[in-house]
């Protein structure tokens, strides 16, 4: 009786799903955030054994269910919202701002609502969770007192007035599905997602990116799940029925 | 009278498995790419009942005729109809029309799919959600990034420049193929892949499972229903049977 497992994979994979779309509509309004999807899979075939023909070759494969195997995250851009804030900022393309946490580590962000952080030596560009926003070298961007004359050119050079310039760093990668999410909205590096590399994308001020998760698609797969779960709940009550009768042959 | 136990109990037994093959296309129902599958039974070889020592007749049998012995299972038969295009608007997303497969890269060899969910590896090659090198005509295709198109005969541009075609098959008998798992077939017998014509690629789309729930529910209730059956006749038999063994020999 295979099929109680299979159908125990099937509740599985659904409910997987559904922590997903849970994951996405949790973040229909998070700056920055990519959808994610689960990718389906049909598990393992086994081969069965026809009775009358046990040398047959023909295919009698029996399948064992299914496996949300892979994840593909939605990496369109979302729609630009105007704040009007001189430290926000909007990535049109594909790429990132590199920033580094307490601990030390680079990740990377689509989230450019970023603040000043006064320290003894000086004042720092961050992000709304205190990591530090680095420059086109990986350091740590610092910002001049007169905060109102902070504008910014497309290609990403922050300019401070009295000729000071900055350039964030924007960063991309090949596999961008390969990156792991660390919390936050930040991203690490991966041995997938491979190296990162000059990104191309242009920046705005005073913009934000919203989520770029559409809640009418989420609702539709929230509702196709549900189907999901209930027809492999369906065929786990079949099979216990089955397996009552099999008890009550003798 | 012994024979129906076994006629019946075969009958359970290609109920139980037709209901695995159920079961997996109904756990399958959101799976790219999926075709579904059907059990084919079929009945064991008719018996010819012989007549023995029959008193009108000596020194030779009269054949009363055929007689069944019960169901085994045949064959499994994978559909290879359409299924659902859904639009999902990631530019890795490839669905196909018509009859045909992707070739895929397996380290045992080339394998086939139906699910286009593909994604970039980090050499920048095209390959399935495991990592597997989606094959073309000249090998892995390598795209740089997601920002590649693909155009309705297979053609893979990179930057507005033809970078390779993707290399799609079909098969004069697609029987000769054997799911493998992970929405791969592997071609086990019958000619080989020869470039499929009537395809069409679309680009930005998925080909979903071509299970239909309605019809697979509905046979879920006639497999249960006839495994009941099976089960019932079984129990009709051993009542029978005590009958015979308690009560017709009975003295007094």
């Amino acid at each position: 009786m295979q099929a109680i497992y299979t159908a125990k994979h099937g509740l599985m994979a659904q409910q997987q799903r559904l922590d997903i779309i849970a994951s996405n509509m949790a973040n229909v309004s998070t700056t920055g955030y990519k959808g994610q999807r689960a990718g389906f899979k049909d598990a393992l075939y086994t081969q069965m054994i026809d009775p009358s023909d046990t040398e047959s070759t023909v295919n009698l494969r029996q399948g064992s269910g299914v496996l949300a195997a892979s994840t593909y995250r939605d990496f369109t851009v979302g729609t630009p919202v105007q704040t009007g804030e001189t430290l926000d900022f909007y990535l049109d393309g594909d790429g990132f701002f590199t920033v580094q946490n307490s601990a030390g580590d680079i990740l990377y962000t689509r989230s450019g609502a970023f603040a000043v952080s006064a320290e003894a030596d000086g004042q720092y560009l961050v992000t709304a969770d205190g990591h530090y926003v680095l420059d086109d070298n990986d350091d740590p961007i610092t910002l001049p007192d007169d905060l109102d004359r902070v504008s910014v050119t497309p290609d990403g050079i922050l300019e401070f007035g009295g000729g000071a310039t900055a350039a964030l760093g924007l960063k991309t990668f090949v596999n961008r599905d390969g990156l792991s999410l660390t919390g936050n909205g930040c991203y690490a590096a991966t041995d997938a997602s491979g190296e990162a590399v000059e990104s191309t994308a242009n920046v705005k001020q005073g913009f934000l990116e919203s989520s770029n998760v559409d809640i009418s698609l989420e609702f539709t797969n929230m509702i196709r799940t549900q189907r999901a779960y209930s027809l492999a709940g369906k065929v786990l009550t079949t099979w216990d029925v089955m397996a009552s009768e099999t008890n009550n042959i003798r | 009278m012994l024979r129906c136990f076994y006629t019946a109990g075969t009958g359970m037994m290609v109920q139980r498995d037709r209901m695995d093959v159920l079961a997996n296309n109904l756990t399958n129902v959101e799976t790219a790419g999926y075709k579904s599958d059907s059990l084919i039974s079929s009945t064991f070889r008719d018996m010819v009942m012989e007549r023995l020592h029959d008193p009108g007749i000596v020194s030779t049998s009269t054949i009363v005729g055929a007689l069944g012995t019960g169901t085994h299972i045949e064959e499994v038969y994978t559909a290879f109809t359409q299924g659902n295009i859904e639009g999902t608007g990631r530019l890795c997303d490839l669905a196909l029309v018509g009859d045909g497969f992707f070739t895929v890269s397996t380290p045992d060899g080339d394998r086939y799919t139906r699910d286009g969910s593909f994604a970039v590896n980090s050499e920048g090659y095209l390959v399935t959600g495991e990592g597997l090198y989606v094959q073309g005509e000249n090998g892995s295709i390598e795209v740089g990034g997601d920002g590649f198109t693909v155009d309705q005969a297979g053609n893979v541009y990179v930057g507005g420049v033809l970078e390779d075609q993707l290399r799609l098959v079909t098969f004069a008998e697609p029987d000769g193929l054997r799911k493998d798992g992970g929405n791969l077939y592997a071609h086990v017998q019958g000619p080989g892949p020869q470039a499929a014509g009537d395809i069409v690629v679309r680009q930005g789309a998925l080909e979903g499972s071509n299970v239909d729930s309605a019809e697979e529910l509905t046979r879920l209730l006639a497999v249960r229903n006839a495994y009941t059956i099976n089960q019932r006749v079984l129990g009709m038999v051993d009542k029978s049977l005590e009958k015979a063994v308690n009560e017709v020999g009975r003295v007094g």
